[in-house]
């Protein structure tokens, strides 16, 4: 670092922290003092070959009050800056500027880099795909804050690029209690998704995992108390036909296709209403057209053969529970009686021989 | 002693080769069925995905069970053709009614009490005609299962179609029927009609009637005095025949044997996962 610059600097941070002291939370390191003595000029624009400007102005108040605001200097994360002049770099478009620095992150945060590289927008940005998000495109650059205050955050971060998808989440019932009331139980974007390691969702292998998504909340018995929801929905998914079908075909490679329902072909993805709206895909009114999605030959007669993710019992489906009851009687007494004949046939004829 | 004369013995056909194939398309059908139906009733077991994927994954599962459901309905619906045209066509109308008929008879009744009261010395043996009350009970067990089973999975094969007649919750009933019936017709024939045609007294280690369609004079006057007696009288006819060939014999234990093995092993594994 350029000596004389520091000193200026040194000089500077003293003067401002004199001048306004509830400006900020902490006082700037020095060297932050001496970069800003430029950068912190408004008009400071870089113009690019691709007819874009990329702005070089760092707002200070933005820097302090951003989570590195404390903790980190300008160049670590511009590492390839060690004083001025700056090494000369050229960048075609924007895109290449912010490229250049995508990699400052996983010096800190090498554990959500690994995993990133593992998601659907890697795999993009990988392809050179200049829509693909980098880090600062969701977590911002110099104003770094976290991402889950408030939890609402996360999906307007993802709603910058996926509008369509945010538009539907945010009338569904989970995208309503979180945008109308902050409620911390319903998920947002990447509690589905997760944030670095984000899955392709057209997969077929997705498809078939998901009903465990849907069960990491579903079979909480905390949380669906409080909203009085049944925790039983993944067994009695798991043991009827749809679920049957989705576990054996998660075990062979290519998955089968669209051959079962999981969660969402029946109640929706990002659209999910509540049972009590009448538009709900899952009440009995609007049943057979969601069940036509997959049996074009269903008729009226046809979704009364579901259950609705009760378990039979006297109450509910009395006829197949008392079917059930008598073939658990049933059978063992037809077998053991049998086997009794023949093991008193075979004891006499032992014994008259 | 039985074994030294089985060369000069007389023979008497008492399963004809129209049965004997039958039984044939019967076994391998139902152990197709056993072995495809299984791993999906017992799907939350490790051996039935194991075994799913052994036979090619769920669709070839589905596909195999399917097509032993239609040889398994051919076999059913063939029977049920022989019965009519014997008793409408050609005037046998002793396979309705009579000792040389399957339909339990008030003489089979008798028998049972007779044979229990034997079991525990306190009488002779019952002396059975041509069909003894437990091969009856056989019978029956395996038509009504058919049918059951049968109907019950034709209705959630062709669900759509089906729904278009009777009440979508017909279907769930017809799902517990479909799997608890056939839970016990796995029992039944890979215990009870398995230790019928092996363990049974003087049958050991297998009776071999079914492959070579033949049993000694000897067997039916052990087994069947009424009937021998009717043979004798010329009140029945009975085709004498020459005893089995070894071929025919080894023949018969060699698939006897292959079906005990997979039927064990499918029983096991139904024990194993309850």
């Amino acid at each position: 670092m350029n000596q004389k610059h520091a000193r200026v600097g040194w000089l500077f941070a003293l003067l401002l922290v004199l001048a306004v002291p509830c400006a900020r939370a902490g006082p700037l390191a020095p060297e932050v003092e001496a970069c800003l003595e430029c950068h912190g000029n408004e008009t400071l624009e870089l113009p690019l070959p691709s007819g874009e400007s990329q702005s070089l102005y760092v707002d200070e108040a933005t820097f302090t009050k951003s989570i590195h605001g404390e903790t980190l200097r300008c160049t670590d994360c511009h590492t390839d800056i060690e004083g001025y002049p700056h090494p000369e770099r050229t960048f075609q478009n924007k895109r290449e500027f912010s490229l250049a620095y995508y990699e400052s992150c996983k010096t800190c945060h090498f554990d959500q880099y690994t995993k990133s590289l593992d998601g659907v927008h890697y795999e993009y940005v990988s392809k050179g795909d200049s829509r693909a998000p980098l880090c600062v495109d969701c977590h911002g650059a110099h104003n770094v804050a976290k991402p889950n205050v408030p939890k609402s955050r996360i999906s307007h971060t993802c709603a910058r690029c996926h509008p369509q998808v945010y538009e539907r989440y945010s009338h569904s019932v989970h995208g309503k209690a979180l945008l109308e009331g902050e409620n911390g139980d319903v998920p947002v974007c990447t509690d589905c998704h997760r944030s670095h390691d984000i899955e392709d969702p057209r997969t077929t292998a997705f498809r078939l995992h998901s009903p465990e998504i849907c069960a990491g909340c579903h079979t909480n018995k905390k949380i669906m108390a409080k909203y009085d929801l049944s925790t039983n929905v993944l067994q009695s998914y798991l043991e009827d036909f749809h679920g049957v079908t989705a576990a054996f075909l998660k075990e062979q490679r290519g998955g089968g296709g669209r051959l079962t329902a999981v969660c969402t072909d029946c109640h929706g993805v990002h659209d999910i209403l509540p049972v009590n709206d009448p538009r709900s895909s899952v009440i009995k009114a609007n049943l057979v057209t969601t069940c036509r999605k997959c049996h074009p030959e269903a008729n009226a007669n046809f979704p009364a053969a579901w259950l609705s993710h009760y378990e039979p019992s006297f109450k509910k489906a009395p006829l197949v529970y008392l079917v059930e009851l008598f073939y658990r009687f049933f059978i063992p007494f037809v077998v053991l009686g049998l086997v009794l004949q023949i093991l008193l046939h075979v004891w006499r004829a032992v014994v008259s021989r | 002693m039985q074994r030294a004369t089985a060369e000069t013995q007389r023979y008497f056909l008492r399963i004809d080769l129209f049965h004997r194939v039958v039984h044939g398309f019967l076994m391998a059908s139902f152990l197709g069925l056993a072995a495809t139906g299984l791993p999906i009733k017992f799907n939350q077991a490790a051996w039935a995905s194991h075994l799913a994927h052994a036979v090619g994954g769920f669709g070839t599962v589905i596909f195999f069970h399917q097509t032993s459901a239609v040889i398994l309905t051919t076999c059913f619906l063939l029977h049920v053709g022989y019965v009519l045209r014997a008793a409408l066509l050609k005037g046998q109308v002793e396979v309705l009614w009579g000792p040389d008929s399957m339909v339990p008879q008030p003489k089979d009744l008798v028998d049972m009490a007779r044979h229990f009261a034997w079991f525990f010395g306190l009488g002779p043996k019952p002396r059975f005609d041509r069909f003894t009350y437990w091969e009856k009970f056989d019978y029956w067990a395996v038509f009504w299962g058919m049918a059951v089973i049968g109907t019950s999975g034709f209705m959630l094969w062709f669900s759509g179609f089906f729904a278009r007649f009777i009440p979508g919750w017909l279907f769930n009933i017809a799902l517990v029927i479909h799997s608890e019936e056939a839970l016990l017709a796995v029992c039944f024939i890979f215990t009870i009609h398995f230790f019928n045609g092996h363990i049974r007294p003087d049958k050991f280690p297998m009776d071999l009637v079914i492959f070579t369609g033949r049993v000694s004079e000897h067997e039916l006057r052990e087994e069947r005095p009424l009937e021998y007696e009717r043979v004798r009288e010329g009140k029945r006819k009975l085709t004498e025949m020459d005893p089995p060939p070894l071929w025919l014999r080894n023949f018969g234990r060699l698939i006897g044997f292959t079906v005990i093995a997979i039927g064990f092993t499918l029983f096991g594994l139904t024990l194993w996962a309850q």
